[in-house]
């Protein structure tokens, strides 16, 4: 079962070269997938791709089984939620309550169940007590963090994080990892796509995609792709820290075992 | 270029609609050719001090000296453009700031601006951008036209162009891919190295600090709370939980390490490779 | 420089003002307004201008607010006066050395100054007391009537987007203001030629800079199943209490009186163009 799936896509802008080129991808119903890719590699328009926002000029994209056109766009929007890449710029209403209420307006919510919603899902990512603060108040990962409640609000089936992690500093990022690990856990019918070149991310995904020159170079789970060094230098990433140690040590003439594990590595030493 | 930082407090105007950070009694002092690191949570004044650095913003108390120049409340700079030619700053996503039709004039914008002449222009452009590791195609090309991780070289040639002897770089690396994020913190660190430039780097990243820094000013809540090396920063586990920030994780390992190997030498550990040859001595 | 904006600040209070429903607030501004426009005299005037310092009173707004909203008029009062004093010749002649001034020429730009005052006041009461959220929702109720001809709603948007993105924009021309200080810019002092470019290098990265927010922004709207033309439901709802009926017929009797008061000759003759303009009307 596919939640999104990429049939022979191309797209470029206007009349430049394309950017993406004869695109096959599967995003499984369920899991929580990492789409890898350095600066400039493709990967955010293929998330503008799936909801629509860009249109592609060859081949066809299924969300839920449903074929994206201009026919359905309205009902793939309703199950697909997404949160893009600057804070600042995704941040609609006055205050956190506001913003949040976009959603809900957007999709006819009647007015009086509309603050019970927003606490509710306010309080799934800890951003209850800021109802009211404007967003100059917020900081960078507190303003994710009221993006990723407001589109949950919405109730979709689908989570696509558009580097959403990108711009923020170490406390916002590990925010974010902390709400994503959360749904993971209690929301396991959801579909969680994360797009981004951060490597720590992929650690903790059911499969990983990398892609580069939009291109899909492979698929597979972390174990198949985090331990491969030259894959993930070919295609300008950098494998997880310590995997770049443990080939380090081996190179060295240190044999240690592979493991994503430090107590584990330390262990060996 | 020594800079002497004299009892400096800054509060922005109370009517100031943002959330900015003022800074309380700062004093410290950064040698010519050091590689100093500014570290402290989001909020902690990090960005307030830089700018007071080269008069983007006067300390409302205390003062800056940098060689001849003060900086000082009600104390008028003169020739403020000389200070700026001396100490140059790239900003946080500097590639906000191009706006010229090809590289080759936004290069060249600054050290117009600082009185440069036509022999001193002449392949200057061509010059700055291969030490950040463009070619010269690039020169022709809008700015606009380039990718997130393009555009923020060139803005930082931009900087370099005018050969400030100072260099403050705030968050260089925030948003861009490990990969092209390694080769500009290289590029500072070769301009440390090569041409003794003084670096002043602010930065989350705690592997930057211990990678590439000499010495580490921490601050928090506009106070500066420490100011030393590096791997005595990284030893004071209080002082670490206090600024709430986190080992390097290869400085874990090493401590780790150390348990079995006592005479691993910690000090010299700031990288994987580091580590490994210190680790190959001992065992 | 930009943070000194005090005229359209909301000031958060919970004064009789600030608990009016924002819709009778608008339409208040709306007959406060077009009784300044009309003719009233004298006597008029300073009732009006009694009734406004009542306003003030009740809506807690410090005198030193009111005064520094009315700061960027002296330029333009200056101006006016200036232009009077050249223009009009009528009235007691003043002897001043060689110059010879008119009285009426003061008097005119006097009263100008003072309908002038009036106006900023009014203004400032109402953005002081509602938040441009609110004004936003009553523009939106207000003009309801004109859907078959305008989506009002996609106007009180484009509004209520607006006013949140000023503090992110004024901030932004701050980082860019001294990311090209920190290039040799001086945005101060220099030539007409230097300025102009000066501006280009303000200028053109905010434009882009707010191009490419207003991408991001559109998408992100869009993703989130927005549609304008689309029947969407409401968060926030206004509600018209019997005290806004109440100040509405009061403001709309004293408006009546005025204009009787204007027309009926009862007033001074202040030889306003719109006063002979209602005269006229009604004969």
């Amino acid at each position: 079962m596919s939640a999104i799936k990429f049939e022979n896509v191309n797209f470029g802008y206007h009349n430049q070269n394309l950017i993406i080129e004869d695109l096959n991808l599967e995003i499984k119903r369920g899991k929580y997938t990492v789409l890898l890719g350095h600066n400039g590699s493709g990967k955010s328009t293929i998330a503008k791709l799936a909801i629509g926002l860009l249109e592609c000029k060859k081949g066809s994209i299924f969300v839920d089984d449903i074929l994206l056109n201009e026919e359905n766009l309205n009902k793939i929007r309703s199950k697909v939620a997404i949160v893009f890449q600057n804070p600042d710029n995704q941040f609609i209403g006055a205050t956190v309550r506001d913003d949040m209420a976009f959603g809900l307006e957007n999709k006819c919510v009647d007015t009086n169940l509309m603050d019970g919603i927003i606490e509710e899902y306010a309080s799934k990512v800890n951003m209850q007590k800021f109802l009211d603060a404007e967003p100059t108040n917020l900081s960078g990962g507190q303003k994710q963090r009221v993006a990723i409640a407001g589109v949950l609000a919405m109730q979709p089936d689908i989570l696509i994080l558009d580097e959403a992690t990108s711009m923020l500093d170490p406390v916002g990022k590990k925010e974010i990892f902390e709400v994503i690990k959360d749904l993971k856990q209690k929301r396991s019918d959801m579909t969680i796509l994360s797009i981004t070149h951060n490597i720590d991310e992929a650690l903790f995904a059911d499969e990983i995609i990398i892609l580069n020159n939009g291109k899909v170079v492979k698929v597979g789970n972390p174990s198949e792709i985090l331990y491969d060094n030259e894959l993930l230098t070919k295609n300008a990433l950098e494998a997880p820290f310590i995997v770049q140690l443990e080939e380090s040590l081996n190179k060295a003439g240190i044999k240690v075992k592979q493991t994503l594990d430090v107590k584990e590595l330390v262990k060996q030493l | 270029m020594n800079i002497k930082i004299n009892h400096l407090s800054y509060t922005y105007p109370s009517n100031q609609p943002f959330k900015e950070d003022a800074l309380s009694d700062i004093n410290a002092s950064i040698k010519s050719n050091d590689f100093v690191a500014i570290i402290g949570q989001t909020g902690s004044g990090k960005s307030t001090l830089i700018q007071n650095l080269n008069g983007l913003l006067i300390p409302t108390t205390g003062q800056v000296e940098i060689e001849d120049y003060i900086i000082k409340k009600k104390v008028k700079l003169k020739n403020i453009k000389q200070l700026r030619k001396k100490i140059g700053i790239v900003f946080q996503f500097p590639e906000y700031q191009l706006f010229e039709e090809n590289v080759e004039k936004d290069i060249l914008f600054g050290p117009k601006n600082f009185g440069f002449n036509e022999k001193q222009l002449a392949g200057l452009a061509k010059k700055v951008l291969e030490e950040v590791g463009l070619d010269e195609t690039f020169l022709k090309k809008s700015p606009f036209e380039l990718s997130g991780g393009e555009k923020r070289r060139v803005a930082i040639a931009g900087i370099l162009a005018f050969d400030p002897e100072v260099l403050i770089v705030d968050e260089p690396t925030a948003g861009l891919d490990p990969q092209t994020a390694n080769k500009i913190m290289e590029l500072f660190y070769n301009l440390y190295k090569k041409q003794h430039k003084t670096i002043i780097l602010v930065t989350h990243q705690m592997e930057d600090v211990l990678k590439y820094a000499n010495h580490v000013m921490a601050l928090k809540n506009g106070k500066l709370e420490a100011y030393t090396t590096p791997f005595r920063l990284f030893n004071d586990e209080k002082l670490m939980s206090h600024l709430q920030i986190e080992m390097p994780l290869i400085l874990k390992i090493a401590k780790e390490t150390k348990k079995k190997y006592p005479d691993l030498d910690l000090s010299k550990v700031k990288d994987i490779d580091s580590f490994v040859m210190q680790l190959k001595d001992v065992i | 420089m930009m943070s000194n904006v005090t005229l359209g600040k909301y000031i958060p209070n919970n004064t009789f003002f600030h608990r009016l429903d924002p819709r009778c607030k608008l339409l208040l501004l709306f007959i406060f307004m077009i009784t300044i426009f009309i003719n009233i005299g004298m006597i008029g005037y300073i009732t009006l201008g009694l009734v406004m310092i009542v306003c003030f009173i009740l809506s807690k707004i410090s005198l030193f607010t009111v005064i520094k909203s009315l700061k960027p008029m002296w330029f333009m009062m200056v101006f006016i006066l200036v232009i009077n004093l050249i223009v009009v010749k009528t009235g007691t002649p003043w002897h001043i050395g060689k110059i010879t001034i008119y009285s009426n020429a003061i008097f005119n730009t006097l009263k100008i100054a003072y309908r002038l005052v009036l106006l900023i006041s009014t203004s400032t009461i109402f953005t002081a007391t509602t938040k441009p959220l609110d004004i936003t929702i009553a523009i939106e109720d207000l003009f309801a009537f004109l859907k078959p001809i305008v989506n009002v709603h996609i106007l009180s948007m484009m509004i209520s987007i607006a006013l949140r993105f000023i503090p992110t924009i004024l901030d932004e021309t701050n980082r860019i203001m001294k990311a090209q200080a920190s290039r040799g810019v001086d945005f101060v002092h220099g030539k007409l030629k230097e300025k102009a470019k000066s501006i280009t290098s303000l200028i053109i990265p905010l434009f882009v800079s707010a191009f490419a927010r207003s991408d991001e922004l559109a998408n992100a709207m869009e993703a989130r199943s927005y549609n304008p033309y689309a029947k969407r439901s409401r968060y926030r709802k206004l509600k018209w209490r019997i005290k806004d009926s109440i100040i509405l017929i009061l403001s709309i009797i004293l408006l009546a009186g005025f204009i009787t008061l204007a027309v009926t000759h009862l007033a001074n003759n202040w030889n306003g163009f719109i006063f002979d303009w209602i005269r006229g009307w009604f004969k």
